[in-house]
């Protein structure tokens, strides 16, 4: 606390602007004071330094009354004194060039200068006041001055503080050791201030603000750097830190499912994209597509079709499979990703190369048809001395096609049998041959798929003598001359190899065979059955089967319908194939009713031969003679249609026996898993009272069922 | 293991006119799935030498499909049916 000299106290001198226009001429050389107070209504409001003023205008004393106005300063920012100065009040007049001293009584005494007071100050007998020192401790907020060196000369405690250093540890040190090099060197360059820089380093997060310090030549000569806490910053850091590791460990889920994903705008520009991306199957870098349209891309030319552009029309998910241009297959899924308002936000593209997959499923293929082309075979072989094949069937669509190969039979036509894998096709060949009167002939079978190639020929046509090294030297006949006046079955028609469809093409139009290595045509009297499972058309189309063969074969066509499509032969079937096992094995097996509904209920993707295979397999596995539907269940893939489907009834049958034998399932299977009654009735939707007398009537009409059919 | 997918996929560009399946039907090699008018105005059948279950319909009748687009994922029938 001091106080001030009386005698530099100045005068107020006030002019009143009320009555006075902008243009107004002022004569200024009658104010003697080097500041002068304007007024309005009575009111102090602005201060003009008259000495700058008139330093401007020097040679004339009139000024107009804007200019006043425009150099003045509100008085709102001068500080108001009291004869007795305490030190935060300094603060106050550190900002402008004057002070207005107060009286007591409200009034002002006048005015007094900066340099003035600041002048009092230092004549104080106290020495410890240091201005500088003072008003740097009293900032809330770190404050370092550096030199023109760029050294560091002084700082208050808070700066210290947050800068996690100590005195000894800064002053008189480069200040680049602890702010930004760069920054320095640039204010010292340009004169203008950093504001806002953030600066994180380790566990100290703060924000710096660098300004120059002038001196008189408008020099930079030395820089003020402003420190301030960010609070939560560690925080904040360690969360980054964390998100980032995580990050790279989600890019590497991801990148271990999805071999590239990219991230787009609504408006479908590329905002990201995964680490690893799919080797050319963009033509341009991806780094400079940032930012950029990915739709622009397809209208390049550069790419198609785009994901982005189906999802942003369809606003759903949307895949394509895409090949680029070194052929891969590009399985590519875009899937939007909405704000509140429905609207697409992003779209994520992932995409997968599925060339592996791809060449993989077509040779796994391949080779399960090997394996199934074998076992059906094997199947054939163990058939054949077992049984003589005879033809089972209840169903019409079967009977229908029985009475036509009756007809055909009679009239030695040439026959085209379709119809899937294990529909008895062969069967109904030999059938064919039996009806009619070519039975006391041969019946030959060629498998057109089994053969090789280079052997198909000389098996069809025969071979000249001498015909080729390492054949039988005095030729061969081949199956259409053996099979003279009797039949040919060939099987698997849709495999035969282009060139020899040409030669078959012959054989049907003109009757006769030319062997392999001559030029004599042999005459031949054969009735042809070509079967396949393929679709001959669709082969057509693709090239790989003569149209003209085609026609030529298709005279009488059969479609043999596959089982699920005749439930009425499965009962038979099974039960014929089940009685032959029995008579084999002198053993007494038996269907239960329910049985029957498991194997009528299954669709049977391998037909006859499917049913034939498991009947097999059942017999050989159970223990009881009485095989029930739950046994049957185990042997059939039944987990897709059973579990998800509803249950599906394939025939007309009265609609109470229906329901109660959908009911005595359902309480059954409940039964097995629930185990108990109340919380079967729970899974079921009723009370436990019914679940638990219906369960006891089913138990009892079993045993009563048992009871009548234990045998003597 | 590689998850074991299959896809079928449009070959041409046009609209869905007709849906032959749901999700979780059972198909058949060569069932027609799909029936895409192309802009030309004839329409194209889609079925597949494949058996198994749909997985997902990806695709609804009225919607626009272009070459590649995949119309629904399939699980094929882990054992051979008839062809292919
Ligand atoms: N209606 C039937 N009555 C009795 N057995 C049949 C009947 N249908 C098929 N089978 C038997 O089922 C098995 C498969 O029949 P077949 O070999 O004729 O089928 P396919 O249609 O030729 O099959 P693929 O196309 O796989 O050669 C044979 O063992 C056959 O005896
Ligand atoms: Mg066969």
């Amino acid at each position: 606390m001091f106080s001030i000299a009386r005698e530099k106290v100045r005068p107020i001198i006030t002019f009143n602007i009320d009555n006075l226009k902008e243009e107004s001429d002022i004569q200024v050389s009658n104010f003697k004071e080097p500041f002068l107070f304007l007024k309005k209504q009575n009111q102090l409001f602005a201060y003009v330094h008259l000495n700058n003023l008139l330093q401007v205008n020097i040679e004339n004393q009139q000024i107009k009354l804007k200019t006043l106005l425009d150099s003045s300063k509100s008085i709102d920012s001068v500080c108001r004194l009291n004869e007795q100065i305490s030190l935060p009040v300094l603060f106050q007049i550190i900002g402008e060039p004057i002070a207005i001293v107060k009286r007591e009584n409200g009034g002002f005494d006048g005015y007094i200068r900066r340099e003035d007071v600041l002048a009092e100050l230092f004549k104080q007998e106290n020495k410890s006041v240091d201005l500088l020192k003072i008003i740097l401790t009293s900032i809330p907020m770190g404050i370092f001055i550096l030199d023109r060196e760029k050294i560091i000369i002084n700082c208050n405690d808070s700066g210290l503080k947050m800068m996690k250093s100590t005195a000894e540890q800064v002053m008189n040190q480069p200040a680049e050791k602890l702010f930004s090099g760069d920054h320095i060197k640039n204010v010292f360059a340009t004169g203008k201030t950093i504001l806002n820089h953030v600066q994180i380093t380790g566990d100290t997060g703060v924000l710096l603000d660098y300004s120059p310090i002038f001196n008189f030549k408008e020099e930079v000569e030395g820089i003020v750097i402003v420190v301030q806490d960010l609070p939560m910053v560690e925080e904040m850091a360690m969360e980054i830190e964390y998100i980032k590791n995580l990050n790279k460990d989600m890019n590497a889920i991801l990148s271990s499912i999805y071999d590239e994903i990219l991230v787009v705008n609504q408006k479908g520009e590329l905002i990201r994209f995964s680490d690893n991306v799919i080797p050319g199957f963009w033509k341009v870098d991806l780094k400079e597509m940032i930012g950029k349209n990915i739709l622009e891309l397809e209208n390049q030319g550069l790419f198609c079709p785009s994901v982005t552009r189906m999802v942003l029309e369809k606003k759903k998910k949307v895949s394509i499979v895409q090949e680029t241009r070194n052929g891969r297959k590009i399985l590519a899924v875009g899937n939007p990703v909405l704000n509140e308002k429905n609207e697409i936000d992003r779209i994520i593209i992932a995409s997968r190369d599925i060339t592996e997959t791809t060449r993989l499923k077509t040779e796994l293929k391949e080779i399960r048809k090997i394996s199934e082309q074998y076992k059906k075979e094997l199947d054939d072989f163990k058939n054949k001395d077992r049984f003589i094949k005879k033809l089972i069937y209840r169903s019409p669509k079967m009977e229908r096609i029985i009475n036509q190969a009756r007809k055909i039979a009679d009239f030695s036509s040439t026959v085209l049998l379709h119809g899937e894998s294990g529909v008895g096709k062969e069967v109904i060949a030999q059938a064919i041959h039996q009806l009619g009167n070519r039975s006391s002939k041969p019946f030959l079978k060629l498998n057109c798929g089994a053969i090789p190639e280079n052997l198909l020929e000389s098996e069809l046509f025969g071979y000249a003598k001498g015909a080729f090294t390492g054949a039988d030297k005095n030729g061969k006949e081949g199956y259409f001359k053996q099979a003279d006046q009797g039949i040919i079955f060939l099987d698997e028609i849709g495999e035969m190899p282009l060139h020899l469809q040409v030669k078959l093409l012959r054989v049907l139009q003109e009757q006769e065979v030319i062997p392999v290595g001559s030029t004599t045509p042999i005459k031949v009297d054969v009735q042809i059955i070509a079967a396949t499972n393929k679709q001959l058309e669709k082969l057509v189309e693709a090239g790989t089967f003569r149209e003209d063969l085609y026609y030529r074969l298709n005279v009488i066509p059969l479609h043999i319908p596959p089982l699920r499509e005749r439930i009425e032969d499965i009962s038979v079937l099974a039960f014929h194939f089940l009685q032959q096992l029995n008579d084999k094995y002198n053993k007494s097996f038996h269907l239960t009713p329910d049985a029957i509904n498991v194997l009528e209920f299954y669709p049977w993707p391998g037909n006859v031969r499917e049913l034939q295979n498991i009947i097999e397999r059942l017999i050989v596995s159970s223990e009881d003679p009485a095989i029930n539907a739950e046994f049957v269940s185990q042997f059939l893939k039944l987990g897709y249609d059973l579990k998800k489907s509803k249950p599906v009834i394939t025939r007309v049958i009265p609609l109470q026996e229906a329901i109660d034998h959908v009911e005595e399932q359902l309480i059954l299977l409940a039964m097995k898993q629930f185990k108990t009654t109340t919380k079967a009735a729970k899974a079921l939707g009723v009370s436990q009272s019914s679940v638990s007398r219906k369960y006891q009537k089913i138990l009892n009409d079993r045993n009563m069922n048992i009871e009548n059919t234990v045998p003597n | 293991m590689a998850v074991y997918f299959g896809v079928i996929i449009s070959p041409c560009q046009g609209r869905v006119e007709r849906v032959e399946i749901t999700n979780e039907s059972r198909i058949y090699e060569w069932d027609p799935l799909f029936y895409i008018k192309t802009p030309e105005g004839h329409v194209e059948v889609i079925q597949i030498g494949v058996s198994g279950e749909i997985e997902s319909l990806e695709v609804q009748v009225g919607e626009a499909v272009i070459p590649g687009m995949v119309l629904a994922y399939i699980k094929e029938d882990l054992y051979v049916t008839g062809t292919d």
